[in-house]
């Protein structure tokens, strides 16, 4: 199957409208049919039990990295109605690779936003909090302007269009925090504390004590919500036949479509939205191929955390069960793919990506906090040409002490790339330490300028 | 002298969350809008308003990289240099801009202001979600995407002419964007 194959047969649902102008405009979204589905569930009216059954014929899994089933998620939520619920929408995006959450937020927040809503009558909360990373300058700009609309039509507010149904919608701002997007984090963040992880139990915020204000909390990362009322437009069955609808262990492989950031060396970077189960090598094709028509060395599938493939691995299928089933430390995540060309140099590579991991840790564990500073330290060693031949030991003890001994899955955020680089590239590391000096020379990039897209 | 419009604002803000700790983000945000930075005083007054003690409110306050006590230029301009954007060239123009704003900056780049006070330039951010536009800087809240050294020159021009325009007060979000006239994006 080739590349114009995959464009073909699938038509775009998330990102269909970004890039028109006005798009964010309340206007532009309920002129193509915005707000249909909000509005159908109300007046039918529809029960809550009828859209989680929907969402749980669709598959769907979260697109915010751990690939959480949406229904799954609402089924840990206590039955008792004493508990106020609230929704929060997770854009806290800031894995490196990821840069999809911030078109959607600034070019079709209403959709972001009606599809909170939906999450919100399904799971019976009546509040959202829109939680929007501090940098997002337009798209809490928009977002907000979103909201205010959405009240202003009737669509927010006391009992809506009539239904009964209470609803409010809070943006908002954290700032500047990466751990913020972990869950715990960000439900620290939101009670007005420092961002930081949480010990567990409670192991999710939808359970008592776990979530805002210590009450049960659904959270949705902003492409998943993005794709409810696709879900309800279309019927979750016909939902489930887009992606790899395939069983893989108790949930299906990737239903529905996931919008792939890609970024690096490939002629056409940018986010596509395509069908779960496409495969990296139609990925990168799709982008129009390696820029200058170079060899690949390394992908990375899922944003900074995962491992990173070699070229033998190309033909993955990129869902839920193809990246993992690659092995130990290779997920999916947010579907963010970074290419490598034949001439970079890994040891550097790696060190950007473990100056982020050592830089936003945010303190908590020990393991992490210190263990991810002597990552780094020990990488901009060895890429300084100043390594020691016991460093390569030293990185590789580190990376199991880090590993599972932290609160949050960070501290494989920062083991994994390191650990599977020196499994794959062991020479270029032996080479640095040996000679003094980078294999690429003055350039271990792979760029010698500014190199935009054109 | 904290003005009474902030302190509405405040309090509004206290008014519309369930517990009052949850509104010290968004009273931080509010006071740097006017003041600039976060001041001692500032601190004060949202510990008051929320009836918290200081303690409480700086201690969100410390952990937040968007938070800043020190003074800051009329636009932080800051360059990613995360991996991702290091594959464009990222490193590049970090030291261009450096180069033309006449700031030095070491490996882990603290931030440093120009004399004049316009900018405070911090180069090495930590991925800012642009990736696909890579390479790209932020001006206080407005990205520049896909950039060329031609278009950095006119975004620092545009830059200077705005500082002009607006000595005495913060520059609109608006008009920074306004300084290239596409904003040229990834492929969507």
């Amino acid at each position: 199957m080739g590349a114009t194959e995959v464009a073909s047969d699938f038509q775009p649902m998330v990102t269909a409208h970004l890039g028109e102008a006005g798009a964010w405009t309340i206007d532009s979204y309920l002129r193509r049919g915005g707000y249909d589905q909000w509005k159908r569930v109300l007046q039918a009216p529809l029960k809550p039990e009828e859209i989680v059954d929907e969402v749980k014929k669709s598959g769907i899994r979260g697109r915010g990295g751990a690939g959480f089933p949406l229904a799954n998620k609402w089924a840990t939520l206590p039955p008792d109605p004493k508990f106020p619920r609230s929704m929060v929408v997770n854009g806290d995006e800031s894995e490196p690779g990821t840069c999809h959450d911030r078109y959607l937020l600034e070019e079709d927040p209403h959709l972001v936003l009606e599809g909170a809503m939906l999450v919100s009558y399904a799971t019976n909360c009546h509040r959202i909090y829109l939680y929007l990373r501090g940098e997002f300058g337009l798209g809490a700009e928009r977002t907000a302007a979103a909201i205010d609309a959405a009240y202003a039509q009737g669509l927010l507010g006391k009992n809506i269009l009539g239904s009964g149904f209470d609803l409010d919608a809070t943006l908002y701002r954290g700032a500047g925090a990466y751990i913020c997007g972990e869950e715990t984090a960000l439900i620290e963040s939101l009670n007005g504390n420092r961002g930081i992880t949480r010990l567990k139990p409670p192991y999710f915020p939808t359970t008592v004590g776990g979530g805002v204000n210590g009450m049960p909390t659904v959270m949705q990362n902003v492409q998943s919500v993005a794709n409810l009322p696709f879900i309800l437009n279309m019927g979750g069955e016909a939902f489930a036949k887009i992606g790899n609808p395939t069983q893989a262990g108790p949930f299906l492989a990737g239903t529905g479509s996931m919008i792939f950031s890609i970024s690096g060396h490939v002629k056409r970077p940018g986010n596509y939205e395509l069908p779960l189960g496409v495969t990296m090598r139609q990925l990168i094709d799709v982008a129009g191929g390696v820029m200058g028509d170079k060899k690949i060395k390394a992908v990375i599938p899922g944003g900074g955390t995962s491992a990173w493939m070699s070229p033998d691995q190309l033909d993955a299928k990129m869902d839920f069960a193809g990246i993992p089933a690659l092995g130990f430390g290779y997920i999916l995540g947010t579907g963010a793919t970074t290419v490598m060309s034949e001439d970079v140099c890994i040891p550097h590579c790696l060190s950007k990506i473990s100056y982020f991991y050592h830089h936003e840790s945010c303190g908590e564990c020990t393991p992490c906090r210190e263990g991810g500073a002597w990552v780094y330290k020990t990488l901009r060693r060895i890429i300084n040409g100043r390594g020691r031949p016991e460093d390569i030991p030293l990185l590789k003890e580190l990376c199991n002490s880090i590993e599972g001994k932290t609160l949050c899955q960070f501290g494989y955020s920062v083991t994994w790339p390191v650990r599977f680089a020196l499994q794959k590239w062991p020479d270029e590391f032996e080479y640095h330490i040996r000679e003094g000096k980078c294999p690429a020379g003055d350039h271990p990039f792979g760029v010698t300028d500014l190199a935009p897209a054109v | 002298m904290i003005s009474e419009q902030t302190r509405t604002r405040i309090a509004g803000a206290r008014d519309s969350f369930p517990r009052r700790r949850q509104a010290i983000l968004p009273s931080l945000y509010a006071i740097q809008e006017e003041v600039g930075h976060l001041s001692e005083e500032g601190v004060d007054v949202i510990a008051e308003i929320l009836d918290l003690h200081p303690n409480d409110v700086f201690q969100v306050a410390s952990y937040y990289s968007l938070v800043h006590t020190e003074e800051w230029g009329k636009f932080l301009i800051e360059v990613c240099v995360n991996l991702p954007c290091a594959l464009r060239g990222a490193d590049a123009l970090a030291d261009y801009v450096g180069e033309r704003l006449g700031l030095e900056h070491g490996e882990d780049g603290h931030a440093a202001t120009t004399a004049d006070g316009v900018f405070t330039y911090r180069p090495t951010i930590e991925c800012l979600a642009a990736c696909s536009g890579a390479p790209m800087l932020q001006v206080n809240q407005r990205y520049f995407e896909n950039l060329t050294k031609e278009k950095v020159d006119q975004i620092l021009d545009g830059l200077r002419s705005l500082a002009a325009r607006y000595p005495d007060r913060q520059v609109p979000a608006l008009e920074i964007g306004k300084v290239v006239h596409a904003t040229e994006r990834g492929q969507l």
